[in-house]
């Protein structure tokens, strides 16, 4: 038997943390490929590639 | 978070999501293919090439272009006249049955833009991509089935701000990620569904809200129609369709001397409904990768050439077409449309596993309960 110890309760700042950062990266993805071309497409990506990426390592099977 | 809060937004979720859970499977599905429609019906369907010629080749005269295309439509009006943005060998003709005839199904008539030689009439109505198309974007249902469509977008919108506020209370406790494997199946789609809802908050919101503000297209031609158009044609209002027009080469030419840093994008004939019944609408856009999204019309006087205004778009039709690439993802290759792709198949997930926990919470006491305890046992156990 695991011990029943409760984890301690996150402030808000550190559940959105991540999710945050994704989400401007996704942001920054979206808007780069639309005003340029060659670099700003690469630009939006990365920016779009990183949120697939974190998916993939965390539902990966176990 | 109190209780009562968070029983609130639960509510707000659950609903907003429910309702438009089947809608948006069925436009997460259609939508899936249409990411690559081109593609799609370059395999499916034979089309005739243009000529490939060296860059810096001079476009043939437009009036040729034109002719060449009617010449295969007897009995036929051109209504607007398309430059291929993918395809510069390539101009597209659309004919109707009359010159102010309803435009939606209009034959489209393929052209070298180069040697004026007619290609093809590729029949976009028997294609599975144009099924697609209608399902996604009106259920064939016509306006209201798109203002339908465009309601269910919204409280998608709805159902991911409520569930961004509930992410809180359910990660209270866990780290970024956790999937609990070892937990009954309940509590490990609880978890992937907020790993992949979480991972998805901005571009599903982006393509969603897009998605609502093009079902208003049509709305948005008729309050530009009714304002901006209305305010350039003046005078020419209720004007008689000319039976006799001038040259839609040199139509183009004047667009151009006034609009020398823009390109032609495409050319809407009189008594259609993006212009006059007495002009030529020019619709010129930006060179650079953003402008070129947008347009501004040149009105030219279809009688006598003679020039009578141009302007820039008001802010709500711009807004629609910065709202179109955001949408499709066509604008950074193919490599951002395959993450459009996968990100479309994570928000397949994240509505699926969505509605898996409804119905498995819906009857927690007669099979979940036992069924989860089994399992948490056999963890402890091994």
């Amino acid at each position: 038997m695991t011990p029943l110890q409760r984890p301690a309760a996150r402030p808000l700042p550190q559940i959105f943390a991540i999710p945050i950062v994704l989400g401007v990266v996704s942001a920054i993805g979206l808007a780069a490929a639309l005003v340029g071309d060659d670099m700003w497409d690469a630009i939006g990506w990365i920016g779009l590639g990183i949120p697939l990426a974190v998916t993939a390592w965390y539902a990966r099977p176990k | 978070m109190h209780a009562k809060t968070i029983r609130r937004w639960s509510w707000v979720h659950k609903w907003s999501s429910l309702v438009c859970t089947a809608f948006m499977l069925l436009l997460c599905i259609t939508g899936l293919p249409l990411i690559f429609h081109e593609e799609i019906d370059d395999h499916l369907h034979e089309s005739v090439p243009a000529a490939q010629v060296p860059a810096g080749t001079p476009t043939a005269n437009l009036d040729r272009v034109v002719a060449a295309g009617m010449a295969h439509a007897p009995g036929e009006y051109p209504q607007f006249l398309i430059w291929d943005r993918d395809d510069p060998n390539v101009v597209f003709l659309s004919v109707a049955k009359a010159p102010d005839a309803p435009s939606e199904n209009n034959r489209a008539l393929r052209i070298d833009a180069h040697t004026a030689q007619f290609l093809d009439a590729p029949d976009m109505f028997g294609h599975l991509t144009y099924y697609l198309f209608k399902l996604h974007v009106d259920l064939f249902a016509g306006l209201p089935g798109k203002l339908f469509l465009g309601f269910m977008g919204l409280l998608f919108v709805v159902a991911i701000i409520s569930g961004v506020v509930l992410y809180a209370p359910s990660m209270r406790k866990l780290d970024f990620g956790t999937v609990r494997n070892k937990r009954s199946r309940l509590i490990r789609w609880l978890d992937l569904h907020n790993l992949l809802g979480a991972v998805t908050i901005v571009w599903a919101t982006v393509v969603g809200f897009t998605g609502v503000i093009n079902t208003w297209a049509d709305l948005v031609l008729k309050m530009w129609q009714y304002g901006q158009l209305t305010e350039m044609v003046g005078p020419f209002k209720g004007a008689p369709i000319p039976q006799r027009m001038v040259s839609v080469h040199q139509a183009v030419e004047t667009a151009t001397a006034k609009l020398p840093d823009m390109t032609p994008s495409f050319i809407a004939y009189p008594g259609t409904a993006f212009t006059s019944t007495a002009h030529y609408a020019v619709f010129m856009r930006g060179n650079t990768p953003l402008t070129s999204r947008l347009l501004q019309p040149v009105l030219i006087d279809a009688r006598d050439g003679s020039f009578t205004d141009t302007r820039t778009m008001p802010w709500y039709v711009q807004t629609l077409l910065l709202s179109q690439p955001l949408h499709f993802g066509d604008y950074g290759g193919m490599p951002l449309k395959i993450i459009w792709a996968l990100l479309d198949v994570i928000t397949i997930v994240v509505l699926g596993s969505g509605l898996y926990l409804w119905l498995a919470r819906r009857n927690p006491v007669r099979k979940t309960a036992p069924a989860s305890v089994a399992t948490s046992a056999k963890a402890t156990a091994s």
